[in-house]
Formats: structure tokens, sequence, C-alpha cells
């Protein structure tokens, strides 16, 4: 076997177990922004999704626990943010940006003083029988943890509920128009606070899967703008899920591929410019999606202000 | 009436700023508690290591100067309404260049600083002025396109850092020295504080005046509050946008440029200790006033040297200030509901009367 066919092949399979790592934030964005939400703390949601979902293995001892316990984390920051946004109509941007500072800090913080950099073994690989034994289509897609699957699960779930069904029509409508969904009698907090929410859950999920299913272990800046990356990526597939899967298997492939490069081909290229690779990709989609067509929601950063100002 | 009402919002606001203090040290303190350490021990600490004698305070000072230029260039981009969070990878680009003027050019002193300084000042503007042009020629959210050249910049210095110009040295990723000519002097025999500090202190006495008493600064504001409005009073929002990301992001790259001639003499892989984000910290808690970003930044490049100082006598991890700077941030947004609470208080305490 070929090493470059090694190399495809682990870069496709890391790929697709890397995705979650940015599709549930993605996913949750999406859903926040349709409902006129801009979320720049994604990043920060994340952080505290990874860190509280590393601790709360460790304290805990179960996996689904830590889980859970990352989805809170990212909760929580996300009904600040919420609270700030919405209630107090302050400016998102400022919100946003002010969160995501103080969870840099907050989990440096935490984790120097609890100081423990235990390997948590994570999620493994589940072998589906039979079909993992398939060449290259075995190894890339039925090899992979229960929390990959699920996010492909989360694809269809986001895009049921976003196209096919009235709250999906109602959270599209508050970013487009809350003052008519607040006419129709709607309550537009509510569900501007339950979008919100929903991503900062989502993201939370995304940065306990990072912890708990790819480094199995938590570093203080292991989370690297992939909140950012994941705000490109929304732009990019036009707050639509399935684009925005096909933009996240874009990144994450280009990430898997430059990890890969780095431990399979040692020297070849230095190790920082392959680093540098996902964050260029990022900058050149970003170009790309602004020179396509778009139409973000005409509420999005606009706090709803009843009976107007 | 309006002069005692005037009377009535000064107060308002310094008890609204006394609460959100409070708040921030209040939430700071019960984390500090948890992890096992008391809070009051510690902020003597971080007073006492970052101002207790001349020594700290020259030290504070070095370490405020990249801060201080890295909040005078968040300030004029943020006045502009230009969310550039990339001060970290425009100090970095900043440094990369001076590193390459203090490392090849062979000049007398004063031209070589003088070069080095607008190396790191054209090559961070350059950095986060093509970000400006992406947002106005193209029209690409600047806050996305600054954070993610953040990425590539720090990438890039590793890369030199650790492959073309890598020094011997085993313990930090560094790259060989620069000439001795292209090292600032320092101003306080006997510490750290060199010439750099002067220069950011200049620098903010220049932006305050840009700011408040040039049709320049007026027009930058104007962008910033509403660039419709200032489209329609004839100023030209695309130009003006542009000057101020440059202005501002050259700011962040002389930041660099300081560190690498005053306090490294060499480039090095983690040349910033995270001023690119404090800056930004430092600038929203100072509601975007040239004093307060000043003061702010005085004042926390203090409390990181006294973080330094606690760390080394308590143990207690020295990210608490940035925990502390965090929690201020946060309790400063919560600002409108509490002014608004205590505007209600005093208005109802005079109708009583």
């Amino acid at each position: 076997m070929s090493l470059l066919y090694k190399i495809a092949v682990t870069s496709l399979a890391a790929a697709l177990r890397m995705s979650f790592v940015l599709l549930a934030p993605a996913l949750g964005e999406a859903i926040s922004e349709q409902a006129g939400v801009y979320n720049i703390g994604v990043e920060g949601y994340m952080i505290m999704g990874a860190l509280s979902a590393y601790y709360g293995v460790i304290l805990t001892g179960n996996l689904w626990l830590g889980v859970a316990i990352g989805i809170l984390g990212g909760m929580v920051i996300s009904l600040i943010h919420a609270y700030l946004s919405i209630t107090l109509k302050t400016d998102q941007i400022v919100n946003g940006t002010g969160l995501w500072i103080f969870c840099l800090g907050f989990s440096a913080f935490v984790f120097r003083t609890a100081g423990t950099t235990v390997y948590i073994k994570g999620f493994s690989p589940i072998q589906i029988p039979v079909l993992s034994e398939l060449p290259v289509i075995g190894p890339v897609l039925f090899q992979l943890n229960i929390l990959t699957y699920l996010g492909f699960l989360l694809i269809f779930v986001v895009a049921v509920i976003l196209f096919r069904t009235p709250f999906g029509l109602l959270i599209k409508a508050t970013g487009e128009n809350p003052l008519a969904v607040d006419m129709a009698g709607h309550n537009v907090f509510l569900i501007r606070y339950i979008s919100v929410l929903l991503c900062g859950a989502m993201s939370g999920l995304g940065g306990a899967y990072m912890s708990l299913g790819v480094l199995h272990r938590f570093s203080e800046d292991m989370i690297a703008g992939r909140g950012f990356i994941a705000l490109c990526i929304v732009l990019f597939g036009n707050w639509n899920p399935w684009k925005i899967f096909v933009g996240v298997l874009l990144f994450s492939g280009i990430d898997a591929f430059q990890l890969r490069m780095q431990v399979m081909e040692r020297g070849i290229i230095p190790y920082p410019l392959l680093l540098m690779l996902p964050y260029i990709l990022t900058l050149v989609a970003l170009s790309v999606a602004v020179l396509g067509k778009k139409n973000p929601p005409k509420g999005l950063f606009f706090p709803y202000i009843r009976g107007g100002q | 009436m309006s002069k005692r009402s005037a009377i009535r919002g000064i107060i308002c606001k310094i008890v609204c700023y006394i609460i959100v203090f409070a708040v921030a040290m209040g939430g700071t303190s019960v984390l500090i508690y948890i992890s096992g350490f008391n809070p009051l021990e510690v902020y003597m600490l971080l007073l006492y290591g970052g101002f207790g004698d001349i020594g700290k305070i020259a030290a504070a000072l070095t370490k405020a100067t990249p801060l201080l230029l890295c909040s005078l260039g968040a300030l004029l981009a943020f006045k502009c309404g230009v969310w550039n969070i990339g001060g970290e990878g425009q100090l970095y680009m900043g440094a990369l260049a001076a590193f390459f003027a203090g490392f090849f050019l062979k000049t007398p002193q004063p031209l070589h600083l003088l070069l080095v300084a607008a190396a790191g000042f054209v090559s961070g503007g350059i950095w986060g002025g093509s970000a400006g042009i992406l947002k106005v020629k193209y029209k690409i959210n600047e806050i996305l396109s600054t954070l993610v050249m953040n990425f590539i910049a720090i990438y890039l210095v590793l890369y030199v850092t650790q492959f073309p110009f890598r020094s011997s040295s085993m313990y930090n990723i560094v790259s060989v020295p620069i000439a001795s000519t292209a090292k600032l002097p320092i101003i306080l025999p006997g510490t750290s504080l060199h010439m750099g500090f002067l220069i950011a202190i200049c620098f903010s006495i220049i932006v305050w005046f840009i700011l408040e008493r040039t049709i320049l600064g007026y027009r930058i504001k104007a962008v910033g509050v509403n660039p419709n409005t200032a489209m329609y009073g004839g100023i030209s929002v695309k130009k003006v946008t542009m000057i101020s990301m440059f202005l501002g992001s050259g700011l962040a790259g002389l930041a660099g440029a300081v560190e690498v001639s005053g306090v490294y003499y060499q480039l090095a892989a983690h040349i910033s200790n995270d001023y690119g984000y404090l800056a930004i910290a430092i600038v929203l808690v100072a509601k975007l006033n040239s004093f307060g970003a000043v003061f702010m930044s005085l004042f926390f490049g203090g409390l990181l040297i006294g973080g330094r100082f606690a760390q080394a006598s308590l143990g207690v991890s020295n990210t608490i200030v940035n925990v502390l700077l965090g929690a201020i941030l946060l309790s400063i947004l919560l600002e409108p509901l509490i002014e608004n609470r205590l505007l209600n208080i005093i208005l109802k305490n005079e109708e009583d009367k």
C-alpha cells in the first residue's frame, strides 16, 4: 500500500472524525443567526464546553455525564450572552467578544489551578461488523465513534427543524422580521433565548467532543480559533445545514490532512506552515463566501424592542 | 435643576463604576477562595508585586508598553466602528519585520532604531490594513478575517524562529539575536524599563490628539457612530475606515517591534503574552475612552507583573489577572442595568421628599 494512499485514507477518516468539532457549533450558530442573534463568543462556548466536559469526566468517571456537563458549560455562557443581547439589548459584538475573552482567562486559570493533565480514554471508534472491513470505505466510514454518527444525525434534525416545522419557520421569521412575529402573538424574546441556548448547547457539545473524542485531554489553546472558523462556515454555507456540512468537511479535511502530514511525513514541509493551512483556507473560503450571493437575516445584530424606539 | 441633574448623573456614574468593580472583584474572589487561597492576600500581592517599589514599577511599565500600544491600536479601530480583533497577529507581524530590520540592516544606532520601529509599524499596518481592504472592497467581516489572520501570523513567526533563523537555545523557541545597534536603550539604569515606554506614551498623546483635535479624528468618530450619516455628510467612509485600520494595526505592529528591540533582543515564538487580546478587553472596559484606555493599560501592566509575583510567592496561577480583567469586562456590560436601577432609586427618593 503506497504511503499516499495511506495518508489519503487516514486523512479522510480523521476528517470525518474531526468534523463534529466544527459541525455542532456551526449548526447551532446557524439557528441562532436565523433568529437574529450573532454569537461572536462561540469560541468561548466551545472552550467552556471542552473544559467542563474534561473535568466532568474526571470527576464523575462517566463519559456521557461529561458530555452533558460540557453542554451545560456552553449553555451557561450562552445564557449570559442571551441575557445581555436580548433582554438588556446591548451590542451583540461587544458582549460576544467580552465573553470570549473571559472564557480564555477563566479556562486557563481553572486548568492551571486544578492542574491535571490526565489522559482520558474518551470515545473510541466503533467497529461496525462486516462494513468496517471494506477497503477504503471501511476505515473511512464505518470505524468512527458514536458522536460522529450523532453529528450526521444532527444535520438531519436541524434541517428538518428549520425547513419542515412551524418552530423553524418562527425562528427564521424572528430573524427576518421580529415585529411581525410579535404581532402574530408569538414571544420574540423566548424564541431568541431558545435559539441562543441551542447554539450554546451545540457549541459546548463541539468543545466537549474536542477534549473527549479528539485530543482526550484539555489544553488551554486547544480550540485555537475553531469557534471563529465555525462562524466563517455558517457564512460559507449560507445558513443551510447541508451546505454547512460541505464547508465543515472541507475544513476538517484540510485540518486532518495537515495533522497526518505532521506525523507521517516528518520534515518535508515545516510543521508551522502545515498548521497555517486551515486558517489560510478559512480566509479563502471567507472571500469566496462573501463574493457569492448572500442573504443574511435582516434582523441580525438588532435587538428587538417592543413598541419600537 | 439641570445642574443638579448633571451632578446626579456624574454621581450615578461613579457609584455605578464602583458597583461594577465590586461585582467583578467579588466574583473573582469567590474563584480564588474556591481554589484555596485568601482573596485579600492575593489582591494585596497583585498590587504589591506590580507597584511595590521602583524596580517593580519599572517592570510594570515595561510590561504595560506593548499593552498600551495595542490598546491604542484597538481604540483607533473601535472608534471607527471597525472590529479589529487582530491586534495579536499584527503584533507578531510587526515583531517579524522588526526582527528582519534589526538582523539584516547595518546602520548607526539612531537610524537603525528608527528603521526597526518603522518596519514594525508598516508591517503590522499592512497586515491589518489588508483585512481593511477586504472589508471595504469586498465587505468581508473584519472580525473573522482579522482573527483568522492572527493564527497565520503566529505560525509564520513560529516558522521563522524554528527553521531559518533558529538559535542554538534548547529551552525556548527563539531566533538568533538582532544587531546591538537595534537594541532600544534602557532609560532607568538597573531595571528593564526601556525607551519603548516613552514611545508608547508619545503615541498615547498623538492618538488622543488625532481623535480629539483633528478633522481625521472627527471623521473616524463620525463613521464609528453611524457610517450612513457620515457618508451623507460627505465623509469617504471607505477611506476613513482604511486609515483607522492601518494606523491601529500599525500601532499593534509597533508593539511587536518594541518587544523585539527593547525586551527580547531576538524574535521569540511566543513574543506576545496575549497582549492583543488583553488590549481588546481593556479598550472595552474603558468604554472607548482614550484616558481610560491608557490608565487601564498601565494598571494592568502592573497587575500582570503582580500576577507573576503572586504566583511565585503564593502559588496562585498568574492567569487570575486575565480572569479579573474578563470579570470586569463582563460586569461593565451589565452597567446599563445597574445605572437604570440607580437612577430609578434616586428619582424615587427625590419624589418622596
